[in-house]
């Protein structure tokens, strides 16, 4: 069955490249049944991918331990849950899961946009079969997943013990569908350079793709950060560690295109600047695959010695020199249409959150390669850990919070200035009433305060405009105050979509600040009957439980909780040994409530005296962060939802505006 | 650099200014105030746990870092220097075990770039922008889609005036 699983692949990589021949050659020559086979082999490869990750479902179900990844990756007794996960559990199930997922993205495009765009999608279509055979021809000849043992091992090694977690599983396929929904749009920029088609067509036709990679980037990120703060142990959720930056660098140009999409879309300008970031964005996706699969982040002598890669850092450079390529080629046609009018208009201020947002990915790429440079120049290992990445993001960040304060004071193409600072008066009036109560209730520390503020500032001026709609709406229509609400959002969606998101990143700034400068820890060893003091906690151990199945011994070491004298309840922090691994895990306890976490693990066992020790940490706000990670994913979903009225304006508009690009 | 054309009303400058000015004292008052970190946390919050990746000593409990915690309590008890306590230990364990690389010679490298970039960034933007206060555009760009560009102005300040 192995075999079939790699037939499968092979054969679709020959059909990727087939399709994109075809394609390519077809639309050249103006042969529209070339076309079509085209179209068609793109579905097949795609098919074949499909084929083969459920080929290697059914090698992880059955336990087939002949075949090398099934062995590495499963074990008898581990869960169904996990072993169907565990597709993506390793490094060449991850690469088959990536091909698959973009496997899922062409089918559905190609269906979708079948029979509109007939000039646009053979070219998008040839460069997402040029992806797709990427990844295949890696899987076919450095990574077979399919890959069998001289012998039939009795037992597989298992999951690697750190992966066998809930949130672990469900964070990777987030992160890819965000990593390969963006080559979507990639691929409809590559097509409209090619054809010359340089009006808006190709981000309408790619707004949804982009608005689906999006969401479960985000999605991915945040419970990247979630699995890290409940599986780690060591009280944090975000470690700036290379991995985690990989994922982050993409979302950082993507956010940064979704705003800026919306300026050409309005005022035809910044034509040059999204083929910029969309190129940015696919490129970092890939870096990032690069990065996290190739081993060159524990060494770059591990990454000479993979052929990995070479070959990613190759296709990277072949795809960028391509993009840019184009882009010079035509930059003629790229001109804007028109010029930002006014330096207090959303268009400046997209300008300057486009700015800031790329300012913090390159500090953030610079960070995460720093190592590899001084390695590869000095030859010392150094390690640029998360002072570094605080004291350059940070403040930019609080920036890019301020600017998106701005936004709802300040219409499309421009308000005076003296508007403006009208405007301004009652927010900042509340923010410096709000910033005094924050520190007489004892926020002192200087940053945490202005990192408040700043929250606090856009916070009002966001929540100002869904308040300010219903009233008028109200007062217009005399409807009740929630269905007032309703119809204010549903009458314009994407804009009110995006405010709930600006809200969602308030959430997920008051979490950062408060966690970053308010958390407390304490580490004590207790024998039974035992308590230790955290904040106006008192933890008193009651005593050690355990249980054990196939895979692990787990520990539990149970602790009374007490707040301010009265008993709230019984947690349990536990340790897991994972005997086929031969590894131990820290799983904390968190008791989590609006105002603060409290998050204890066992840090270390005394069998001799009977005593554990606890590490207790106190982390303000921090679910805040992650309410904050749910408000987003509603509200991109209502910003991306599609218009279920056809209204006949936009439509003409379109028409007339890709009329008069074209001439 | 950048000449605002609108002349600003005074009151609200001198509003806003007053805010800044008193939010501003109170983030000094604040600054004053912020609590310190303890001798011996200063020195590890700078290091990392030399086996757990991007783990700081200060938050690693592991017996490695529980034997360097006690060693530096024993250095600032000698009366050793932070700074000799921290060489002490890049000399044990390298250059890695500094959580924020040294700013000198190659390293500087890293402090560098970011700024230059924002700079660099900064300039771009202001260029952009510059080209507006000076230039007139040609022509309105409300020619393309006249209506529903001043309806949506006019109800945006009817909804701002409420």
């Amino acid at each position: 069955m192995a075999d079939i699983g790699y037939l499968l692949i092979v054969l679709g990589l020959a059909a990727a490249v087939y399709s994109m021949v075809t394609s390519v050659y077809g639309v050249s020559a103006r042969r529209p049944a070339l076309v079509l086979s085209g179209r068609n082999a793109a579905l097949v490869a795609a098919g074949l991918t499909v084929g083969a990750a459920l080929m290697m479902e059914f090698l992880l179900l059955t336990h087939d331990f002949n075949v090398r990844y099934v062995a590495e990756t499963t074990q008898l007794g581990q869960s169904l849950y996990l072993t169907i996960t565990a597709l993506w559990g390793a490094q060449a199930g991850s690469l088959l899961f990536w091909s698959t997922i973009l496997a899922g993205y062409t089918i559905s495009v190609i269906l979708v946009t079948r029979n509109q765009h007939r000039d646009l999608l053979p070219w998008a279509t040839s460069v997402l079969m040029l992806t797709l055979a990427f990844f295949l021809t890696v899987l076919v000849f450095l990574r077979n997943p399919f890959e069998r043992l001289t012998f039939i091992p009795a037992d597989g090694t298992g999951l690697n013990p750190l992966l066998q977690h809930g949130g672990m599983m469900i964070h990777p396929p987030n992160l890819y569908m965000g990593f390969v929904g963006f080559t979507v749009p990639f691929a409809f920029a590559m097509a409209a350079l090619i054809t010359g088609r340089l009006d808006d067509t190709w981000i309408r036709t790619t707004r949804i793709w982009t608005m689906i990679a999006w969401t479960f980037l985000s999605m991915g990120v945040l419970l990247g950060g979630r699995w890290a703060y409940d599986v780690l142990g060591w009280g944090g959720y975000w470690g700036w560690d290379p991995v985690e930056n990989a994922s982050l660098l993409p979302w950082l140009t993507a956010t940064a295109f979704i705003h800026s999409v919306m300026v050409q879309e309005r005022k035809g300008m910044l034509k040059i600047w999204n083929m910029i970031l969309i190129v940015a964005t696919y490129g970092l996706v890939i870096f990032g695959t690069f990065l996290t699969r190739s081993g060159v982040i524990s060494s770059v002598h591990a990454f000479a010695l993979s052929n990995l890669g070479p070959m990613f850092l190759g296709f990277l450079t072949l795809v960028l020199l391509m993009a840019v390529g184009l882009i010079i080629y035509r930059r003629d046609l790229l001109r804007s249409k028109n010029q930002v009018e006014s330096l207090v208009s959303r268009e400046a201020s997209f300008l300057l959150n486009n700015m800031l947002m790329v300012g913090v990915c390159f500090a953030v790429l610079w960070g995460t390669i720093f190592p590899m440079i001084s390695e590869i120049f000095t030859g010392d290992k150094i390690t640029v850990g998360p002072p570094f990445f605080n004291k350059t993001v940070g403040p930019i960040f609080a920036l890019t919070m301020l600017v998106m304060g701005f936004i709802p004071l300040i219409g499309w193409g421009g308000a005076t200035t003296e508007k403006f600072l009208r405007h301004l008066i009652r927010p900042a009036i509340a923010t410096g009433i709000g910033a005094l109560a924050l520190f007489l209730l004892g926020v002192h520390q200087v940053y945490a305060l202005i990192g408040f503020s700043l929250c606090l500032f856009t916070g009002y001026t966001t929540v100002s405009e869904f308040v300010n709609g219903t009233i008028a709406r109200r007062r217009a229509t005399g409807e009740n105050p929630f269905q007032a609400l309703v119809n204010l959002i549903q009458r314009n969606r994407r804009r009110y979509g995006g405010y709930l998101v600006h809200i969602a990143v308030v959430f997920i700034g008051l979490g950062i600040v408060g966690s970053q400068f308010y958390k407390q820890e304490v580490t004590q060893a207790l024998s039974p009957g035992e308590s230790m003091q955290i904040g106006d906690y008192t933890l008193t151990y009651l005593g050690l439980q355990q249980d054990s199945d196939l895979v692990k011994q787990d520990l539990y070491g149970q602790l009374m909780v007490s707040q301010g004298g009265q008993q709230v309840g019984v947690i349990s922090p536990q340790q897991e040994f994972f005997t086929a691994a031969n590894q131990v895990m820290t799983i904390p306890a968190i008791r989590s409530t609006p105002k603060e976490d409290l998050y204890v693990i066992v840090a270390g066992i005394d069998t001799q005296s009977n005593s554990l020790t606890f590490t207790a940490h106190i982390n303000p706000l921090v679910m805040w962060i992650w309410l904050g990670g749910v408000l987003l994913i509603l509200g991109t979903i209502i910003a991306a939802w599609p218009a279920a009225r056809r209204e006949p304006a936009p439509v003409t508009e379109a028409v007339a505006e890709r009329a008069s690009t074209r001439i | 650099m950048i000449k605002p054309r609108v002349r600003l009303q005074p009151r609200y400058l001198l509003m806003l200014g007053l805010l800044a000015l008193a939010w501003l004292t109170l983030a000094q008052t604040a600054l004053a105030q912020a609590p310190d970190a303890t001798h011996i946390q200063r020195i590890t919050d700078r290091l990392n746990c030399p086996l757990c990746q991007g783990r700081t000593l200060t938050e690693c409990e592991i017996p490695v870092c529980v034997q360097m915690k006690s060693l530096i309590q024993q250095k600032l008890a000698a009366g050793v220097s932070d700074d000799e306590i921290m060489q002490y230990f890049v000399i044990q364990y390298g250059q890695q075990v500094l959580n924020e690389p040294t700013a000198i010679g190659f390293n500087l490298l890293v402090w560098v770039f970011p700024l230059i970039g924002m700079i660099a960034g900064a300039i771009i933007v202001a260029v952009v922008l510059r080209n507006v206060a000076r230039r007139k555009p040609a022509e309105a760009p409300a020619a393309t889609r006249p209506l529903p560009e001043e309806y949506l102005r006019r109800v945006e300040q009817e909804l701002k005036d409420f």
